[in-house]
């Protein structure tokens, strides 16, 4: 691992896109003196970079501040979308390396479970859930999970089906080594690199779809500013103020392509060096 | 010659059973026919087969990774194996360790060298101190030094990544040691070094080794008796000499003539 | 095309870079050897020789993007290294074809026997159906297949790993190379189907006056079949000569030192030596001879200096400066 690895494009630009948003949401508070639900309506409608006043990304039809809301939206969006993807990445990962670790009934019997799953269309299965169960925070998250933790499983179950017969576990079964022990010390460590290149992707497109349910009214309660609520709000504005729903968008955007190419700068990290075997 | 016998196998036979799949009837195939072996306590004894003899398959058996249809298993006055009682020590407990053929997979990348090491006497509990102490022993034994234990597997060659594997194996302090084609994957220039490590172990330990390969010219060198499997069924026995210099039966003769030589 | 008409393959000062992570990273140096018609020229190595690269640099099988070329690597005159695409296809598979180290990969898993010599033969030739089927049988009964006719109708995986590096010759050699590259095509072959398949390249080297250039690390094996060997070690080419020179009389300390660590028959508690240390990572080219730190015989002159190649008998060059005599 030189560290040339890092001063590669994909890095720099990943890094900073997504750093600027987490700084945002982090720290972004300090940046303007108001708060995102404060509503100022002489103030309404007031155009980006007013410095003066501290609108920095102007104020919506409530004359509420865009920015102080992008930066809280940015801390529910962020929130929201780690949460479903540690959650799905740990049961994926669990499902997926006991799977293809044991084989057998119990790997048929889970695979079948899988494709039951991945059946439904996602933001279909999501707008039920929430229409059905309700409108929180809890099943948001839910919905949001209730699929995704099946890429890893897949991808974990095809690396353990490959290590389980590998020489170093068969060292470990005849030195005592139980299943436990195994999945623990030998399968999981070595999947883990791979799962977290899935979840870098998985981020980028966990912020999609709450944004996308938020859109619809779907998503966290309404009222709470987040990106894809803002979005829909800014709707009805676009053409006569366009600052309401193109700094959410842009948001969203540049969060998802920076997680992108991180992901895809993982992902070349971690493949193999097959050029040196031609040696 | 007077050698007692260190490890006993009696009557060993294995089939693997293929299960029935689409369109396919469920077929079995034999690997061991009824296979006795008695293995001197510190010789090397070679089991010579091609591919399909089943000699990989002996081995597993041996280290306790395979359970054979019949026969026994006794090592020493104990006994391991035993079908007819249902007596199947697990390979944890007989005091017989395997190396293996593949530098690459043999080793976690993702393990430290004094934990691959370890691993086995963490598993029967030892504790932290005294595995350093005797991770550091073995590792002095196949020639590699105490600062080795910090380092990861892809940071050494491929005749020192066998050498940890057999630390790995001796560091249990086994009576018998099964070895997989150790040799088969590396360079030429290094096999001979592992080789004579092996020699060396087996002189300072007083180890039996069983040694499951079909390079001849490697049993030449290294093992004092030889076994030679064909399809399952031992074809011939003897001292490496003597079966070298005058094989009896038309499968050894074939064979050793195929072997090229200088 | 220039050149003598006899020599199929020819390198000259031939230097092999891979590109990788945007690095270049020399593979082989500096590397010269013929290779002429109806002659079997082994190739020995270890890991890191650089012998497949070489292989694999002579069908030009890695994008230009990957490998570079410096110096010539020629096949019937034609330069490898700077001949366009299109030169290139046409001398694959039919002046020069390949067969590999593990034969079910090579193998098209979905396609009988008989139709993957036949798509040899289409993308060379336009024969008649008919003689596109003889010629099938032909090549079949070639390396020793009693029944063609039953064997043209199998899959791969119906197939022996012997079976299977046959059918691949029998696939190189649909459309009468002049060249056959052999890279470590017995290796993963027990020891009695290795020689069935050796003995089969011989007889066709003889038939049909074919050049095999056989890369291997095995020298017992090649002593037996071939008629000149290169010794290549850590991307250099340590010695070349006529076999029954090379394995007779080494002029190199590394022909000499891999001879003498091959295991033979032990006589009581005598130890045979192997070579300390390891071979060279292809990252670390450092100067003077890539042996020096494992020659018993190294003086340190050696260790600095830029070796050049030397004659070292009738058939012998060998690139040391203190070659054994």
């Amino acid at each position: 691992m030189n560290a040339r690895k890092f001063l590669q494009i994909k890095f720099l630009v990943g890094t900073l896109c997504v750093g600027t948003i987490v700084t945002m949401a982090l720290a972004g508070q300090f940046l303007t003196p108001h708060d995102p639900e404060e509503q100022n309506l002489i103030a309404s409608l007031q155009p980006p970079f007013d410095f003066a006043e501290g609108y920095i990304f102007g104020t919506d039809q409530l004359g509420r501040d865009i920015f102080a809301r992008m930066v809280s939206g940015a801390r529910v969006s962020l929130m929201i979308a780690g949460s479903v993807v540690m959650i799905s990445g740990v049961a994926g990962v669990l499902i997926g390396t006991t799977s293809g670790f044991f084989g057998g009934w119990r790997d048929v019997a889970l695979q079948k479970v899988v494709e039951t799953f991945w059946a439904f269309p996602p933001i279909l299965l999501a707008i039920a859930i929430v229409s059905l169960f309700g409108q929180n925070l809890p099943n948001l998250i839910i919905a949001l999970t209730i699929q995704r933790w099946i890429p890893y499983a897949r991808l974990t179950r095809a690396q353990a089906l490959t290590l389980r017969s590998r020489d170093f576990v068969l060292a470990s079964m005849i030195m005592g080594g139980g299943t436990a022990w195994i999945l623990r010390r030998h399968i999981i460590p070595n999947v883990v690199a791979s799962a977290v290149v899935v979840a870098t992707f998985s981020m980028a497109t966990a912020i999609i779809a709450e944004a996308s349910l938020s859109f619809l009214g779907l998503g966290v309660p309404p009222g709470t500013a987040t990106w894809g609520a803002m979005l829909a709000d800014g709707r009805s504005y676009i053409t006569r103020a366009w600052w309401l729903a193109v700094f959410p968008g842009l948001g969203i955007f540049v969060t998802v392509i920076g997680l992108n190419l991180l992901g895809d700068w993982l992902r070349d990290l971690f493949d193999p060096k097959a050029d040196l075997n031609l040696v | 010659m007077d050698e007692p016998v260190a490890l006993r196998l009696s009557g060993i036979s294995k089939t693997f059973m293929t299960p029935a799949g689409f369109l396919k009837p469920a077929y079995r195939t034999p690997a061991l026919k009824d296979i006795s072996i008695d293995v001197r306590a510190s010789e090397i004894l070679a089991i010579v087969g091609e591919s399909g003899s089943g000699k990989t398959t002996l081995g597993r058996i041996a280290v306790g990774l395979e359970k054979p249809d019949s026969g026994t298993v006794h090592l020493g006055e104990r006994i391991l194996v035993d079908r007819s009682r249902g007596i199947h020590v697990p390979a944890s407990k007989r005091g017989i360790s395997m190396i293996f053929q593949d530098p690459t997979s043999s080793l976690n990348p993702r393990m430290r060298v004094r934990d691959i090491v370890g691993e086995g006497l963490r598993l029967a509990g030892v504790g932290r101190r005294e595995i350093s102490e005797r991770a550091a022993n073995a590792l002095a034994l196949v020639g590699l030094r105490t600062e080795d234990l910090e380092r990861y597997p892809h940071q050494f060659s491929g005749g020192q990544r066998q050498r940890i594997g057999i630390a790995r194996a001796i560091v249990m302090e086994p009576a018998v040691l099964v070895a997989d084609e150790p040799v088969s994957s590396l360079d030429v220039s290094v096999q001979m070094q592992v080789l004579n490590l092996i020699l060396d172990i087996r002189d300072k330990l007083k180890l039996t080794v069983l040694f499951v390969t079909h390079n001849i010219a490697v049993v030449e060198y290294l093992c004092d008796r030889m076994v030679v499997l064909s399809r399952g069924e031992i074809v011939e026995r003897g001292s490496t000499h003597a079966v070298i210099q005058a094989p009896q039966h038309a499968y050894t003769q074939r064979l050793l003539q195929a072997v090229p030589r200088l | 095309m220039t050149g003598d008409p006899d020599i199929i393959l020819e390198a000259r000062n031939l230097s092999l870079f891979l590109r990788q992570d945007g690095a270049e990273l020399k593979v082989v140096d500096d590397v010269s050897f013929r290779v002429a018609r109806g002659e079997f020229f082994a190739l020995i190595g270890e890991s890191g020789s650089g012998k497949t690269t070489i292989a694999k640099a002579v069908m030009r099988l890695l994008p230009t993007g990957k490998l570079r070329i410096a110096g010539s690597l020629s096949v019937t005159g034609i330069d490898v290294a700077r001949a366009p695409e299109q030169a290139m296809r046409k001398l694959r598979g039919q002046a020069m074809s390949m067969i590999f180290q593990e034969p079910m990969t090579s193998l098209n898993p979905i396609m009988t026997v008989a139709a993957q010599i036949d798509e040899a033969l289409q993308t060379h030739q336009s024969l008649s159906s008919a003689a596109r089927h003889a010629r099938i049988m032909q090549l079949l009964s070639d390396v020793r297949f009693d029944k063609p006719e039953q064997v043209s109708a199998q899959y791969p995986h119906e197939l022996s790993g012997g079976m299977r590096q046959r059918v691949m010759i029998a696939i190189a050699l649909a459309n009468d190379p002049l060249l056959l590259i052999a890279d470590e095509p017995t290796t993963a072959l027990d020891v009695t189907i290795q020689q069935e398949v050796l003995e089969i390249l011989v007889r066709l080297q003889g038939k049909y006056r074919l050049s095999v250039f056989f890369i291997s690390h095995d020298l017992a094996l090649v002593n037996r079949y071939a008629n000149r060997i290169g010794v290549l070690y850590g991307g250099v080419l340590m010695e070349t000569g006529s076999t029954a020179d090379v394995i007779g009389r080494p002029a190199h300390p590394y022909t000499e030192a891999l001879l003498a660590c091959m295991p033979r028959l032990r006589e009581g508690t005598a130890r045979q030596a192997g070579i300390e240390g390891n071979v060279p990572r292809v990252d670390d080219w450092f100067d003077g001879c890539r042996f020096a730190q494992r020659c018993t015989h190294v003086h340190p002159e050696c260790r600095s200096t830029r070796i050049d190649i030397s004659a070292a008998g009738p058939t012998q060059s060998v690139r040391c400066l203190h070659p054994l005599s």
